[in-house]
């Protein structure tokens, strides 16, 4: 039996055919690298190189400040020409490290390794995964360390894989369950491990027939549930996913712990697997390039910190471009500068020739965005709060639940930008509390 | 026809004498103060006083917590009309206005933006659509932002009406690139620039930018212009706006608002007396 989420979704055109079947090929690391202390959610990590220092692959360029943060390494070995403020995919600018690469390819010492994660101890999995710098991959970057420490009053029952990849065009975890499906699978025992779960599930959609066979061929007789799901935008959203798979509802603002659930995306185990059993921290990141501009789509693997524009150019670009995306394109971000660096939340880069003309009008009240939001939020309400300046409202009407899937911008005929003004509410409700804060500090003086 | 009057009057006294007691038991005494000191206010509930609305601020008045001069759009006039009512002496106040940092009227887009037409929002991404990082987005949000129709976007760049201004300060919280600031009315020199980008970078993408060439620097003799971090930067406790950095800018970053103030009848700004009470 087929299964998906109950509440809101999507149909988008899927878009896949051009990717599906292109093996994932090596991206040869450019003479430049630039590696972003902020390519996770959290605090920025802080950088322990300086200009001039050498430094090998694999090496740590930047360490995690705090425990909401990720350690960062070097992609290449070569020289570190200079730290720079630098704008991420997600907009934000941040420290910068350039290193220049000197191609002979000299990892740091004791990379890669050998290690029996059987032998290993749940703390001790944690701290490799930490000293790995693994995020998760599936776009968010949130820590993965993070998920795999529950808190000791919240068992987790439930070790999730999230092989759904519901945004059209991406391919890249399709293809990784194809060619890598034993690393995957092992990545998902260690989580496992880490977190004691007794279950383990994997859930994929049903378009991806070759991804089920694979991953069901390796975890064949071990305990492992692979479960095809219908298709539907967003399924890989964590809270979906739980709703589709185990029919839990992660209550608003709580999070998968709360239900007894750890939900990894099949990048992230396979970085994972990596992290521990090889000691190979997160330094290159599998990417899908595709989208109507794009001259020869592909499946690569591309080193952390190579700019975006050579990572194009190899695959070819029509001259007809009018966008380029970091992500897919339901929530992806555009690009506007070719030297913007691949991070290692990046799950794709797409190049489109046709982009949705800018219309967006007054809101005509069909009540579309909300039969569709998966988190049963009202999404035009939002947007008229947002347009009135009614600061009250934001948090009455649950912004902060939003996770930006962009359905209500998909479906909206009148072309607003939904997704923008939930964002730009989230931003005013967290500037608003922390001025209460800091009055309310004042008074108390 | 006797009996309804005797019982509705008896009843109409015992409701008289009741109330008439209510009124001594529970009174309340109410700082005659309290209400002039309202009607004395503007009534816009502004809150650029940093309270709840204007009769916030009375109450605050009356408590002794806040300034007499507290309210910044009721200006000189009705700080008079407060230190009176209270018989205290009113400090001479400053009117101050909102002064642009930016001048960069002809700054190229570096990118094609669609989206939310509001600086706050374009900004969150990758610091807006402008060539130049540190200047103004030109979507209006502080035009949006002023309740007293100060600001108003010319060929789609904000201009501040000075006389309209009371230094609220809503628009200095609205930008998202600070370039606002309230400053006294009597100072007339002013640097029209906030990036601090290298002089070349600033150079590439404005005309009207600060290079860091510090010539304003050399020629001011009061040492109040400094360049730091790229930026020309005017300490007003020195400046005597004698503007002699304004005609040694060669890329004319730093202006003088004197004539421009002179048309308005804005300046000189007129000198009070203090009052003695």
């Amino acid at each position: 039996m087929r299964r998906t989420f109950k509440k809101g979704g999507v149909h988008p055109p899927d878009m896949k055919e051009r990717t599906r079947d292109v093996p994932i090929a090596e991206f040869p690391a450019p003479a430049l690298v630039m590696i972003p202390m902020a390519q996770h959610f959290g605090s920025p990590a802080l950088p322990v190189v300086g200009a001039g220092d050498k430094v090998a692959k694999g090496q740590l360029i930047g360490k995690a400040d705090g425990r909401m943060s990720a350690n960062v390494h070097s992609s290449v070995s070569g020289k570190v020409l200079r730290l720079e403020e630098k704008f991420t995919p997600q907009g934000r600018a941040c420290k910068t490290v350039v290193i220049e690469n000197d191609n002979s390819g000299i990892w740091a010492d004791e990379i890669p390794c050998g290690r029996d994660w059987r032998a290993m101890s749940p703390k001790e999995i944690v701290e490799a995964v930490a000293a790995g710098g693994v995020v998760g991959m599936g776009g968010a970057a949130f820590p993965a360390h993070v998920k795999l420490e529950p808190p000791h009053e919240k068992p987790i029952d439930t070790a999730i894989l999230n092989g759904v990849e519901c945004e059209p065009y991406l391919t890249i975890d399709h293809r990784l369950m194809v060619e890598r499906a034993a690393e995957i699978i092992t990545g998902l025992r260690i989580i496992a491990k880490a977190v004691a779960a007794k279950e383990m599930v994997v859930g994929i959609e049903s378009n991806k027939p070759e991804a089920l066979k694979a991953m069901n061929a390796a975890a064949a007789g071990g305990g492992i549930r692979v479960e095809a799901l219908d298709v539907k935008y967003p399924q890989g959203g964590e809270k979906q996913l739980i709703a589709a798979l185990t029919g839990r509802e992660v209550p608003p603002g709580k999070l998968p712990f709360d239900v007894g659930c750890v939900v990894h995306n099949v990048g992230t185990a396979w970085a994972i697997f990596n992290a521990v059993a090889k000691c190979v921290p997160l330094i290159e990141r599998p990417l899908t390039i595709s989208g109507d501009a794009i001259e020869r789509p592909a499946n690569l693997m591309v080193p952390i910190g190579t700019p975006v524009g050579a990572v194009i150019e190899h695959c070819g670009l029509d001259q007809k471009v009018k966008k380029i995306l970091s992500g897919g394109p339901m929530m992806g971000m555009a690009i506007a500068d070719p030297t913007i660096p691949v991070v290692k939340g990046m799950s794709g880069i797409l190049a489109l020739k046709k982009v949705p003309h800018d219309i967006s009008g007054p809101c005509i009240r069909c009540g579309r965005c909300i039969e569709v939001c998966p988190l049963g939020g009202i999404a035009s309400e939002m947007a008229r709060a947002i347009e009135a300046g009614a600061i009250v409202d934001y948090e009455h009407l649950h912004v902060f639940d939003c996770m930006e899937c962009g359905s209500c911008s998909f479906v909206c005929p009148a072309g607003r930008n939904l997704v923008q003004y939930v964002r730009q509410a989230k931003e005013e409700a967290s500037y608003r509390r922390e001025l209460h804060r800091k009055q309310q500090a004042k008074k108390q003086i | 026809m006797i009996e309804p009057l005797i019982i509705l009057g008896s009843l109409g006294l015992l409701f008289g004498a009741g109330l008439y007691i209510a009124s001594r038991v529970f009174h309340v005494s109410v700082d005659p103060r309290l209400e002039r000191i309202e009607s004395a206010l503007p009534g816009a509930n502004c809150g650029a006083c940093g309270l709840a609305g204007c009769a916030g601020f009375a109450r605050a008045i009356v408590h002794g917590s806040a300034e007499v001069v507290g309210c910044i759009p009721g200006g000189e006039a009705v700080s008079h009309l407060i230190a009176d009512i209270m018989g205290v002496k009113a400090k001479e106040v400053d009117k101050q206005v909102a002064v642009l940092h930016c001048a960069g009227r002809d700054v190229a887009d570096r990118f094609h933006y669609v989206g939310m037409k509001s600086c706050n929002a374009a900004a969150l991404f990758q610091g807006g659509p402008k060539s130049c990082l540190y200047g103004c987005i030109r979507f209006g949000d502080c035009a949006l932002a002023c309740p007293f129709g100060a600001i108003s976007m010319i060929d789609g760049f904000p201009v501040v009406d000075e006389g309209k201004c009371t230094a609220c300060g809503k628009c200095v919280d609205a930008c998202p690139k600070d370039l606002y600031d309230l400053r006294s009315l009597k100072k007339l020199v002013h640097v029209a620039c906030r990036s601090r980008e290298t002089g070349k970078a600033t150079r590439s993408v404005c005309e009207v930018g600060c290079i860091a060439c510090k010539k304003c620097e050399t020629v001011c003799p009061f040492d109040a212009v400094h360049v730091s971090d790229n930026l020309a930067v005017i300490d007003y406790d020195k400046c005597t706006s004698c503007g002699k950095c304004v005609s040694e800018c060669p890329t004319n970053t730093i202006r003088n608002f004197r004539e421009e103030r002179k048309a308005k009848g804005l300046w000189p700004v007129k000198v009070r007396h203090e009052k003695n009470v």
